[in-house]
């Protein structure tokens, strides 16, 4: 099956790559046929009741793979999603054959990742992603390359390190590289032990996950990578990094309690630390996404911010957060996904993302604005889209344990995510429209499937959270989570109430009913010309009161002292110091012979000193 | 002054302590087997009467292989980092220009010398000395003509076809030992009587080689440093 | 069986020939002697690796037996060697023919050759003298290797390196000396055999000499000044062979004194100490360099850094996991110099502003470095990654957790400076001159990343050989009965 897996992302990258040389427009359409076909591969192994296989490589490390309700999700979500967000790479004008061929890589990393049982393979899908999702970046179109790239691997890298450290640690204790062998070896280790493994764990997969303070390479890496990836890279790689989350935090430390770790309402405290950090992030995110002037960027922010909320969720570890945490994965990885292809369609068609150059595309683009505010729609978490039902479980999570500071700085999150959707889409699609845009044309077919299957899932699964439900129970139950609250097809209910998405739906749907025929029977309403203006009798030929520049300005003055605490700061301190430190002992060797021997005669005097001790 | 002071204080400690090594090494004891063996059994084992020679040659013969090829490499080294350093200036070589005496004394010395030198290394096995005095004493003799005759070159082609030919002789040597004895530079000529001419085994082919290859090799050294100089 | 001795015979016998053939055929004959000499002995090894991966090959020489007799031995750990450095001299004298070396070339090709040859007879010695010996012509070898360029910075190079090496060669020759006046012998195995009834200073003082003479061939600090400008001056080929071939040889050296003769677990952690010296200190060096072929040589010293932090850490899979990273340290630095010296002869300079956006005018020279660079971060599916993977899981397993987080720290320095030299790459136009690729050059580095990807792809390619090389390394009674017979 994994074999089956590999060769088609892999070996098809390479085809991808020397077909894309001949025709792109073929090579694209591969690539998509490619990406489909693994997405029902995968579906189809939970129809055959899962599998295990093994293979041998090296030395004393076996590759084990195998599947289970949790890998199935992701794994599914991340082969799926990706499929649909290939389709657009169809009719994407800067397409070339070394983007396809990352593309194909990427996604057959991630497979892998999700059905990896063991540490060895989960590492080398795991750099693999990395270098391939690494390369893109030099694809884009370049405004901050440099930091982009630099940031992105180092980062990646650092992370990287902690989770083999990690690995290393739990094979150095347990004598194997299997997931179960190894959990089932670690009955009797000490606590500082595990503590240690699971916060590397947790920063390892942090950095993927872009929570803060680990997050200051998605700002730019984000927006930097091909507009068509950016859907997979922010909407797909983020998640491995919250699937590793969630092998880290319930696979790895489902001892927790058994060490008597001090409980808060229930929840340990060591978890409570890590939601906090969860909310802090979905707070600073959304905050930096209000000042941004690049729409990319502003969705990058957007996306730390998001995955803020999923860390929280799970690092809370009840019931309620787990399910609100994955639905949410989930949730975010459609509207994200929507909204980074709705730019990129934007892009393709206008050039710019900068939003004080852009406006009134609502005329010229009228399917994308329609999807891409079915898009803000869920981010801010409006019934009856997807991101509805799982902000709501996530809200409860917090409310349910008496835990008011961290719920209020979730909640100030959401406010602040408004603030900035409503900037993405004025600035975008309502307001005048520049002239340099009046030729704009809508965007290809193959973006509006692609839209129409995300916003359709989007809608679909918030009317019926009973769809996705049960997939996250079984996730919960595999690992001895508390139970699930009551669901149906289209309404939950917790302790705290009930959401009955039919019921919302349709007054959601009666209400725009409503307000349409207002719209339409009210009032004379004469169609004026953007142009036709009135300037105090001076002729206007261009319209410059797209009042897009500085949006927020009141907002951005009253809190100018919290902007300017950051993460940055301090990394930018460290790695100073590590150039300077660097210069310092590259001095080392800038000596001539006579130096050198000095070295030469000191050691040796020194080890002598050393040694004759005997 | 404080480097000079740390770099005594460096040298003393490692002085001192290497004493200390030393003097745990007794002085004069008899105690290697090795050495004991080659005494006891050189003559008999090789058939030549110097024992140097025979450990030298043969018993350790794999690493006189390395050294001259140790030698070879210090001349090619030199002769690549010198080469296009030429320096022809004319009017600085008329400093001082050898004697009459010298010139003529040196053409009659020139062809004794290399026969003393020959005879060293012809008789390797019998008397002390070897291939690499006696190569030595040949590119004295060279040095000697280079030194009184300025325009006197020793041709660099007769150098180098000498050198290679005597280098590869060696090497052949060595293998014919494998193929016919069964190992590399093992005595595959007849041991004869020790202390005649015709003993001893390769001893003497072998030294015959270094000594043609040391001669040329150190010729051609001083050659190319004749050139770049002055 | 042909007879492994014959690896230095025809080396000798070819090099000593070289000008004959000039004269005999002409010039153009020259640069082809390297070729069929490396062809040769690689066959050689190649054909002997069974045999020798089976039990210790034991080739004695002049009839004498061991240890009345110089004798080479030649185990897993000595073929896996002998055979990388054929191969890489192999690949080196393929370059060679399509690149200008420095004039005389016909003393090139000689040095070429005789260097390889050194190399090759160090990993392949049973005797301890014989190894000084070899120790001595790969010293004189690489000088003069590294002075052909004949610049300024060459020759300084070079100059640092003689001192630094003499000094090094004397230390080796003062501790085989002490040894001997112990011992009586200078067989390894009888030395090994008989170690016990060394008196303690005397031996502490060899330990002491070996480690830091031996250090200054296997580039560790605080004995490898010379490294810097020795390869910034030295030809393109012949830096290849010096982070191919040479800094192997000295690796080698250390552990084969260390683990065998000598047998001293308390060295180790000192060889572990100056591993992780030499590693910190190289990358962190390498973090502002400006110029190519520097940041390279940097490089190089912080992996060598790395391998002795593996062999020294004293178990079976840490020593694999060593040799492992040697093997892919040879590899990969020989593809990106090599690389570099096809860009350089182009170009002019190896100055990075030089060549910015030359990755994007020259894809397939870009992919080349990309590939290079990636094995050496240790990503997959690269050769790179597997040694990395090994080295850090071993080095926790044998509980020293603080040096593995060093080799991390050292590592993520790594990717810094590289990183940086990805982007100058692939980013902005290329201004220089345009320039092409010879066929026969372009092959070799080819190859070598073609052997990078094979090997990510199939590790057991290597593992096969490391892992009875570091069996061998641990297991001095085997080797000891191997060339002595008997038991121990």
């Amino acid at each position: 099956m994994v074999a089956k897996l590999v060769a088609l992302y892999f070996l098809g990258a390479v085809i991808v790559y020397i077909l894309g040389k001949l025709s792109k427009k073929l090579a694209a359409w591969l690539t998509f046929l490619i990406a489909a076909y693994g997405a029902y591969l995968f579906y189809g192994i939970n129809k055959a009741g899962g599998f295990s296989e093994t293979y041998r490589l090296i030395g004393n490390f076996g590759f084990s793979f195998g599947i289970g309700p949790l890998s199935y999700f992701f794994g599914m979500m991340a082969l799926g999603l990706g499929a649909v967000f290939v389709l657009a790479i169809t009719s994407w004008d800067d397409n070339t054959p070394t983007l396809m061929f990352l593309m194909l890589t990427v996604l057959g990393a991630m497979s892998l990742i999700t059905l990896s049982r063991d540490f060895v393979s989960f590492f080398l899908a795991w750099e693999i992603m990395t270098w391939s999702s690494f390369a893109t970046l030099f694809l884009g179109r370049g405004i901050e390359r440099r930091v982009a790239v630099t940031r992105y691997l180092i980062w990646s890298v650092i992370g990287a390190y902690f989770l083999l450290l990690a690995f290393g640690m739990i094979y150095a204790k347990t004598g194997t590289t299997l997931f179960t062998v190894a959990v089932e070896r670690m009955a009797a280790v000490p606590f500082w032990w595990l503590f240690t493994v699971v916060i590397f764990l947790v920063i390892g997969f942090g950095v993927k996950a872009a929570v803060m303070p680990l997050h200051t390479w998605a700002p730019y890496a984000y927006p930097e990578s091909p507009d068509i990836f950016t859907p997979i890279f922010s909407g797909l790689l983020s998640k491995m990094g919250v699937y590793g989350f969630f092998l880290a935090i319930f696979f790895f430390s489902l001892k927790f309690a058994d060490y008597g770790v001090a409980k808060l309402s229930g929840v340990n405290v060591i978890g409570y630390i890590i939601a906090w950090f969860g909310a802090i992030t979905a707070f600073g995110g959304a905050l930096l996404a209000v000042k941004q002037k690049r729409a990319k960027k502003l969705l990058a922010y957007s996306s730390v911010s998001q995955l803020g909320y999923v860390i929280f969720g799970l690092a809370l570890g009840t019931s309620l957060g787990v399910t609100g945490a994955i639905y949410h994965a989930l949730s975010h990885a459609v509207f994200k996904g929507l909204l980074f292809l709705a730019v990129a369609g934007v892009i393709m068609r206008a050039g710019t993302d900068d939003l004080d150059e852009l406006g009134g595309l609502i005329f010229k683009m009228p399917l994308t604005f329609i999807f891409a505010l079915i898009g803000i729609l869920a981010l801010a978490g409006i019934p009856p889209t997807i991101g509805f039902p799982s902000k709501w479980l996530l809200y409860e999570a917090g409310i349910e344990r008496h835990f008011v500071f961290i719920t209020a700085v979730i909640f100030a999150a959401s406010t602040a995510a408004f603030l900035y959707s409503y900037r993405f889409l004025f600035s975008i699609f309502l307001g005048q429209l520049h002239d340099e845009h009046r030729d704009v044309k809508e965007v290809p077919l193959t973006f509006i499937i692609s839209y129409l299957v995300l916003g359709g899932l989007g809608v679909y699964w918030g009317l019926f959270p009973g769809k996705v439900l049960p997939l996250i129970e079984n996730i919960a139950l595999k690992f001895n989570l508390p139970a699930l609250k009551t669901y149906a097809l289209s309404s939950i209910t917790t302790s705290l109430g009930t959401f009955n998405a039919t019921t919302v739906g349709t007054l959601f749907g009666i209400s725009f009913l409503i307000g349409l025929i207002i719209f339409f029977l009210t009032g004379k309403r004469n169609q004026v010309d953007q142009l036709n203006n009135f300037f105090a009798g001076e002729a206007v030929d261009q319209i410059e009161m797209h009042y897009s520049t500085n949006f927020y300005y009141f907002l951005e003055r009253e809190l100018k002292p919290i902007y300017r605490t950051s993460a940055e700061t301090v990394y930018k301190w460290f790695s100073d110091f590590t150039v300077w430190f660097g210069d310092g002992v590259r001095k080392l060797f800038a000596g001539n012979a006579q130096v050198y021997l000095f070295y030469f005669a000191t050691f040796l005097a020194l080890l002598i000193l050393i040694y004759w001790g005997f | 002054m404080i480097k000079k002071a740390f770099a005594l204080l460096l040298v003393i400690i490692i002085g001192i302590f290497l004493s200390a090594t030393f003097a745990k090494i007794p002085f004069g004891v008899p105690k290697t087997v090795v050495g004991k063996y080659y005494l006891d059994h050189g003559v008999n084992d090789l058939g030549g009467v110097n024992i140097v020679t025979s450990i030298v040659v043969l018993y350790r013969g794999f690493d006189t292989l390395g050294e001259v090829t140790v030698l070879f490499l210090a001349a090619t080294g030199l002769g690549m980092v010198l080469a296009g350093l030429r320096e022809k200036d004319e009017k600085k070589r008329k400093k001082t220009a050898p004697s009459l005496i010298m010139r003529t004394e040196t053409k009659l010395l020139f062809p004794m010398i290399i026969l003393f030198g020959a005879y060293i290394f012809i008789h390797g096995h019998l008397t002390p000395g070897g291939g690499f005095p006696g190569g030595v004493v040949i590119a004295s003799a060279f040095l000697l003509m280079f030194l009184s005759h300025e325009k006197w070159e020793a041709k660099e082609k007769y150098t180098k076809i000498t050198e290679a030919l005597a280098g590869m002789t060696y090497v052949v040597i060595g293998l014919i030992g494998l193929y016919v004895a069964g190992s590399f530079l093992e005595n595959f000529l007849p041991k004869g009587v020790p202390g005649n001419l015709f003993s001893a085994g390769i001893i003497p082919l072998i030294y015959t080689a270094i000594g043609f290859k040391v001669g040329s090799e150190l010729t051609g050294l001083l050659q190319n440093l004749r050139e770049t100089t002055e | 069986m042909v007879s492994p001795i014959l690896i230095i015979a025809v080396s000798l016998f070819m090099a000593f020939s070289v000008p004959i053939w000039g004269m005999l055929f002409g010039k153009k004959v020259e640069k082809f002697v390297p070729l069929v000499t490396f062809a040769i002995n690689l066959y050689i090894a190649i054909v002997n690796i069974p045999i020798a991966l089976q039990h210790p090959i034991v080739v004695i020489t002049a009839g004498f037996k061991p240890p009345f007799g110089i004798n080479l031995t030649i185990g897993p750990l000595g073929i896996f060697l002998a055979t990388l450095i054929q191969f890489m001299g192999l690949l080196v004298a393929i370059y060679v023919l399509s690149y200008k070396v420095p004039e005389p070339s016909e003393k090139f090709y000689m040095l070429l050759i005789l260097a390889v040859m050194g190399a090759s007879g160090i990993v392949m010695t049973g005797d301890i003298f014989n190894l000084f010996v070899f120790l001595e012509i790969t010293s004189i070898a690489s000088y003069s290797l590294a002075a052909s360029a004949k610049t300024g910075g060459s020759v300084e190079g070079a100059f640092k390196y003689i001192v630094l090496g003499s000094l090094g060669s004397t230390l080796v020759l003062l501790g085989i000396a002490l040894l001997y006046a112990q011992l009586g012998t200078l067989n390894m195995a009888d030395i090994a055999r008989q170690i016990g009834k060394v008196d303690t200073t005397v031996l502490v003082a060899a330990s002491l000499l070996f480690i830091t003479g031996f250090a200054v061939e296997a580039e560790a600090f605080p004995m490898n000044g010379w490294v810097p400008d020795a390869y910034t001056g030295a030809p393109f080929p012949a830096v290849a062979i010096f982070a191919g071939a040479i800094a192997k040889a000295g690796i080698y050296g250390i552990a084969r004194i260390f683990y065998t003769i000598i047998g001293a677990p308390s060295y180790w952690h000192l060889i572990m100490i100056i591993g992780v010296l030499t590693l910190l200190i190289g990358e962190l060096s390498a973090l502002l360099q400006k110029d190519f072929k520097r940041l390279l040589a940097y490089s190089s010293i912080g992996q060598m850094g790395l391998v002795l932090v593996a062999i020294g850490a004293g178990t079976l899979d840490t020593i694999a996991g060593g040799l492992f990273q040697a093997f892919n340290h040879a590899i990969t630095k020989g593809l990106l110099f090599l690389t570099l010296g096809i860009v350089v002869a182009g170009v002019g300079s190896s100055n990075l502003q030089d060549l910015e956006g030359l990755g994007k005018k020259k894809p397939y020279l870009g992919l080349l470095f990309f590939i290079g660079i990636l094995s050496l971060i240790g990503m997959p599916p690269f050769a790179g990654f597997w040694s990395k993977i090994l080295v850090v899981f071993s080095i926790i397993k044998a509980n020293y957790i603080v040096y593995a987080v060093l080799i991390l720290v050292g590592a993520a320095i790594e990717v810094a400076y590289y990183v940086r030299v990805l982007r100058t790459l692939y980013s902005g136009s290329y201004r220089g001159p345009e320039f092409s690729t010879s066929f026969l050059t372009g092959l070799t580095v080819t190859v070598l990343a073609l052997v990078i990807i094979v090997v990510g792809f199939y590790p057991k390619l290597v593992t096969h050989f490391v892992y009875p090389a570091a069996k061998e390394l641990l297991g001095r009674g085997t080797y000891i009965q191997a060339v002595l017979g008997g038991k121990f």
